[in-house]
């Protein structure tokens, strides 16, 4: 009895073993079935690649053949050559025809291959460049002229293969007849060019069916095997386990008297039902490892083939998007640079000073502004907006402005130009866009301001008495609207020292993270604090207090300002003329560019020697130090420099797109250790905040903006 | 910047004209070092033509100091225009170098 229930133990931990080692078993072999079914996918793809070569090498040698020997031949009889040979006695195919209809491309693919001869630059348009394999594999040759290009690819809905041969200029005669035919778009082949390339299309998707159903194959014959040995196990069992129980339950039963074991127990369960059970337990694995395999396989499929999608079409996308975004950059970077940007504009007046700047929003925007001298004594003052943004909002720009600075410098009043201007874009405007515009004549000998408005933001007066207040409204609808529309014409006398402030939207409509609105009492209210700075410090403040209040939140909206101040009669202190922006890149050479700047302004304004120094010293340690240390890249960046001087203070502000960088927490050197203990380097900033009198740093937009001031005596 | 070499008894004597800023301190800190590498330990540097001076141009100057220092040699300057001298004194450099106003003075506190 006692022997009976040790085997009967040892028989459920072999039942325990076989459900572990079958499950294992099966997992190996499928794990070996899909290595073999992928080695033997790149064994196709390797010879499917070789087999696409020697095509390649074949048809090429062919037509070498028949460039070479037939075509110089049939020459000599006076043979004529061209694409429509069936057409024409005495005509034959060109070299690219004849390989054509070898090949026979034109037909569809089937079981063998198709040969297609293509070209950037092809005779016949059929035989451009249509899809991304093409464009990628004649982008790689260029580099690689003796490689093929070999890439798996979805054509017709069928697994293919596509290996691309370049096609060298191999004889002078197709250079020759390349570069004189009409219809060739490059004339300037030379010998051994590329000229185009042999595209070899082979179909892969019945090999790897065949692949798939040995693997299939593979997978069923170890399930087999499991199941085999599984059986013989149970049978064994059954023989050597089962039996020995069964006697054992009946010297079980006899002993406690008929009494069986209670429901439960394991000894309860007959020897007949552990086999049922077991072959049950069988049928059950067999489903669930067939099933498993399937998914399996299915998954790993689905999955190679998800991985190849997506990287293509992350690729494409990347691609897309970095083009529109060059694009878009481009056209940004044409639209911005069409607008007037040099700074002093009018180096050699004294009798009024301007500075003008506009910030685009992310998107391109329609906001413009404009000045131009009409005559000696007329300055013309624009500030516009476009309804819309992106480039057809740019377009609409580029032509307003064009045509109003066509129409202001013929010298008519403000609500003349304004009413030729809208009767122009009205007519042909079928996309209903239209322009705000703010148009001013400046009598720079008077004072005397002549205005008309189509639907803008009126400017403010900055007066002399330190006031500020919008102008008056003459009245006008935005140009591109209303044919014949007119437009009132108002007019007041500016005082010297009197300035104006144009600007768009975007300021008064900046955001803040809470959604609400800067405002025009905000703007107000700046205005009254910094109009009496010069006009580049009245637009750079006010750029930097509306990016301070939208605290870090896009941009919606084109920011551009133009301000403006009437000088006739100023003292030369307080005229500010000349203000000057200057751009530099961040290159160490162009340090000479800044001193010979710097001199130059300080010669207009006849600052005195020191106070040029310190202001140079400042801008060249602020300068050095943002060129060696702001920048993790090596690509080029713009620091840009505004430098204006009224009412005895030099004012310089230099912005840079670098690191973070605070001067005014580099830390003090210590001066009074002596040379052994001084550590080179560190005294730039420490020369800087001591040469200036006031030195302010901000960080915003990304971008480092420090503002530095020097009361200079006369 | 121009750098102007001319050896007077025992020191040697560079005469600077122009700007001695970023881009230019590299060709004086090659120069110097040449020198001192090449044995000359006595030093004067004539800054009457040199317009401008920024921290790049210290920066080489005390270099060469602590270079001359260990060898038991020693750097002087001479003729430093206003601007110059402002210089040097806010960044600590005339408790460091000394400054002549003439050139037989600088000669002499060789001896």
């Amino acid at each position: 009895m006692r022997a009976g229930l040790q085997a009967f133990r040892s028989w459920r931990v072999g039942t325990k073993l076989i459900v572990l080692t079958v499950p294992l078993i099966a997992a190996i072999s499928l794990v070996a079935a899909i290595a073999e079914h992928q080695r033997s996918t790149v064994q196709l793809r390797e010879k499917l690649a070789h087999r696409a070569k020697s095509i390649a090498h074949q048809i090429m040698a062919d037509r070498q053949y028949y460039a070479s020997v037939i075509v110089p031949r049939a020459k000599e009889l006076g043979a004529t050559f061209g694409p429509d040979y069936r057409e024409v006695h005495g005509r034959f195919p060109l070299p690219a025809t004849f390989v054509r209809e070898v090949s026979g491309e034109t037909s569809k693919l089937r079981n063998g291959f198709t040969a297609n001869l293509i070209s950037p630059w092809p005779i016949n348009k059929d035989k451009g460049i249509k899809d991304q394999f093409q464009q990628d594999a004649f982008a790689y040759l260029a580099q690689h002229q003796t490689e093929q290009f070999i890439r798996t690819d979805t054509l017709d809905g069928r697994t293919v293969l596509r290996v691309l041969t370049v096609d060298l200029a191999a004889a002078q005669s197709c250079v020759n007849c390349h570069n004189n035919h009409p219809q060739s778009p490059k004339h300037d082949f030379k010998l051994n060019d590329v000229m185009g390339g042999l595209e070899i299309v082979l179909p892969m998707d019945q090999y790897l069916a065949e692949s798939r159903r040995q693997l299939g194959m593979t997978v069923a014959g170890a399930a087999g095997m499991c199941l085999l040995v599984l059986a013989i196990v149970a049978v064994g069992a059954r023989k050597t386990v089962t039996m020995p129980l069964a006697s054992l339950e009946e010297k079980m039963e006899t002993f406690v008297g008929q009494r069986p074991y209670a429901p439960g127990h394991p000894a309860a369960q007959r020897s007949g039902d552990e086999v049922v059970h077991i072959t049950e337990v069988f049928d059950e694995m067999k489903a669930v490892i067939g099933s498993q395999q399937k998914e399996l396989l299915d998954a790993n499929q689905l999955l190679e083939k998800r991985v190849v999608e997506r990287t293509e079409e992350l690729r494409r996308t990347m691609e897309e998007k970095e083009r529109i975004g060059s694009e878009l950059r481009i056209a940004s970077e044409i639209q911005k640079s069409i607008l007037p940007r040099t700074f002093p504009a009018f180096p050699d007046r004294d009798d009024f000073e301007l500075y003008a700047e506009s910030i685009p929003a992310k998107e391109m925007g329609g906001d413009f502004y404009d000045f131009f001298l009409i005559d000696e004594e007329r300055l013309g003052l624009v500030i516009a907006d476009v309804s819309g943004k992106g480039v057809p909002a740019a377009i609409f720009m580029a032509v307003s402005r064009t045509m109003l600075k066509a129409t202001a410098m013929q010298g008519v009043d403000p609500g003349e130009c304004l009413r030729q201007v809208n009767n122009l874009l009205c007519p042909d405007n079928d996309s209903a866009m239209f322009v705000t515009v703010f148009y001013a004549i400046l009598n720079t000998r008077t004072g005397e301001l002549e205005y008309s408005n189509a639907g803008h933001n009126l400017p403010y007066l900055l007066s002399a008495l330190g006031s500020v207040a919008l102008l008056d409204n003459p009245g006008g609808m935005a140009l591109g609207v209303i044919q014949d529309s007119p437009y009132q014409i108002k007019r007041i006398r500016l005082r010297p020292g009197e300035g104006l402030l144009l600007y768009t939207d975007g300021v008064t409509e900046a955001m803040d993270t809470q959604g609400s609105l800067f405002g025009d009492a905000r703007l107000k209210q700046l205005l009254m604090r910094i109009q009496d700075g010069t006009t580049i410090e009245i637009i750079r403040d006010t750029v930097s207090e509306v990016r301070a209040y939208a605290a870090g939140e896009p941009q919606a909206d084109d920011i551009t300002l133009l301000a403006v101040r009437y000088l006739q009669g100023v003292g030369n202190q307080a005229s500010a003329k000349g203000a000057l922006r200057l751009v530099l890149r961040n290159r160490l050479s162009e340090l000479s560019r800044l001193g010979e700047a710097i001199e130059q302004f300080a010669g207009r304004h006849g600052l005195p020697q020191q106070a040029v120094y310190a202001v140079n010293l400042a801008l060249d340690e602020l300068v050095t130090n943002i060129i060696s240390y702001g920048y993790a890249d090596a690509a080029e960046h713009q620091i840009v420099l505004w430098l204006s001087f009224r009412n005895g203070q030099l004012r310089a502000e230099i912005e840079d797109d670098g690191k973070p960088f605070n001067p005014l927490e580099a830390p003090k050197p210590d001066l009074s250790k002596p040379l052994d203990e001084r550590p080179i380097g560190g005294l730039g900033i420490h020369l800087l905040t001591t040469m200036m009198d006031g030195v302010e740093y901000r960080r915003q937009e990304g971008k480092n903006r420090l503002i530095l001031t020097k009361l200079v005596s006369a | 910047m121009e750098i102007a070499e001319q050896k007077k008894g025992t020191v040697m004597v560079l005469a600077l004209t122009g700007r001695l800023d970023a881009s230019t301190a590299a060709r004086l800190e090659e120069k110097l070092l040449g020198l001192i590498d090449g044995g000359e330990t006595k030093l004067a540097l004539n800054l009457l033509q040199l317009d401008y001076i920024s921290s790049a141009g210290l920066r080489v100057l005390l270099m060469a100091a602590k270079r001359l220092k260990a060898v038991n040699g020693k750097i002087v300057l001479l003729s430093l225009k206003d601007q110059i001298r402002e210089v040097f004194e806010i960044a600590g450099f005339s408790a460091i170098f000394p400054i002549f106003d003439v050139e037989t003075d600088a000669l002499k506190s060789f001896q």
